[in-house]
């Protein structure tokens, strides 16, 4: 099919480049190539684009001597090569997690960590300032009254019945007393006694 | 009787069950690519091999999550572009980037008959200088025409393979390089006007 396909100018142009980097399919190829055997421009056109990668040939880099070993031994501790954040190693689970990678910004990192640090001192001393702050209770403390039970109440009142009752049958005590103070009769004359002489 | 090279496919197997022998392997294998791709970007010897031991290293802490959806080089060369351009934003040198996308701007057309030629490297121009020539004019290329050129005419990629590593189509990739090729050619010429003619 291709010995019937003619290339004009516009046409073959475009397609030098693609000739010269052997990137053109055979259906182009040959029509192309007997384009340039006729055509002055375009094989000199071509002729530029072979000229131009001849500026490109190099010898090989020489590798230095070792330099797999060192990289493999590297890669084998750990290392994961330059800071890169924005691409976090996942490796294979029987292989070791190569150490984080450190932030480059180490003043970042260092301030950071100091205002953390500052922030949690500020809080603890806040909650200490708070504490000793708050007014004291004096030592009472609510839970300090001993709730005795009813029968306990019962028993104390009944002692203390009997006691007034022994006291009575002793004579220890006036009947003429003021129930209210039980202060004894005699004495409360001669408190009368003395505020009338006044 | 020598044995048969392991397929990428088995030595990554192996590296992610704990083959350290294995992940060496695979940096033998691809050691000298890197270092060609790499020497694309910068002139050091030392920044180079810092480049190329990151992206290994890098490559290794992502090998669980190699897919095996294209294959092990174009992932490699995927890391291996991503790590070179970041190593030289963080080191305050960030390729040139283009004002506008090119590709939204019209293309440089090729120097046709009539106008300034382009010539090949002088026979008697050592390779030496030939390649600080040419890496003297990449450096002033925008960044995504330099890594087309690095990886179709240093590397030796096919369009396929370009297209996969920087994640565009196969059109965008000829495009690309088309411009990338103009603006070589226009540089080479502004900064070397002897190596042009008529």
């Amino acid at each position: 099919m291709d010995d019937h396909v003619t290339l004009r100018c516009a046409e073959a142009r475009p397609l030098v480049p693609l000739f010269v980097d052997g990137e053109l399919s055979g259906a182009l190829s040959a029509p192309l190539r007997r384009h340039l055997m006729a055509c002055t421009a375009c094989r000199a056109v071509a002729a530029e684009e072979k000229a131009l990668k001849r500026w490109f040939a190099r010898e090989p880099e020489p590798v230095p001597a070792g330099f797999a070993a060192r990289v493999a031994r590297r890669a084998f501790a750990g290392d994961t090569g330059s800071r890169d954040a924005a691409s976090a190693p996942e490796p294979a689970a029987p292989v070791p997690a190569p150490a984080e990678a450190v932030p480059e910004d180490g003043v970042l990192q260092f301030v950071l960590r100091i205002t953390a640090v500052a922030a949690v001192l500020l809080f603890v001393l806040a909650i200490g300032i708070r504490t000793t702050s708050l007014p004291g209770d004096g030592g009472l403390r609510a839970d300090d009254a001993q709730e005795r039970s009813l029968d306990e109440v019962l028993e104390e009142l009944k002692r203390l019945n009997r006691t007034a009752a022994d006291e009575a049958d002793a004579g220890t005590t006036d009947p003429a007393a003021d129930p209210r103070t039980g202060r004894p009769a005699a004495e409360r004359e001669r408190a009368a006694q003395g505020a009338r002489g006044r | 009787m020598e044995q048969p090279a392991m397929e990428d496919a088995d030595l990554v197997r192996a590296t992610l069950e704990g083959c350290q022998e294995s992940f060496q392997t695979l940096v033998e294998r691809y050691q000298s690519r890197m270092f060609s791709l790499v020497r694309g970007y910068t002139r050091s010897a030392v920044e180079v091999e810092d480049i190329v031991q990151d992206t290994f290293l890098k490559a290794y802490s992502r090998l669980a999550s190699f897919q095996h959806q294209s294959s092990f080089s174009t992932w490699l060369y995927r890391i291996g572009v991503n790590t070179v351009l970041d190593f030289l934003k963080r080191r305050g040198r960030s390729p040139v980037q283009a004002v506008e996308d090119p590709e939204l701007v019209g293309g440089t057309e090729p120097s046709g008959p009539g106008g300034s030629r382009f010539c090949a490297p002088d026979a008697d121009l050592e390779r030496r200088e030939i390649a600080r020539v040419t890496q003297e004019v990449l450096e002033h290329l925008p960044e995504i025409f330099r890594t087309v050129l690095v990886l179709r005419e240093f590397e030796g990629l096919p369009y396929q393979e370009i297209a996969d590593t920087l994640g565009i189509s196969i059109g965008t990739v000829e495009s690309r390089l088309f411009r990338a090729r103009a603006k070589f050619r226009d540089k080479l010429l502004a900064l070397h006007p002897e190596f042009g003619e008529g």
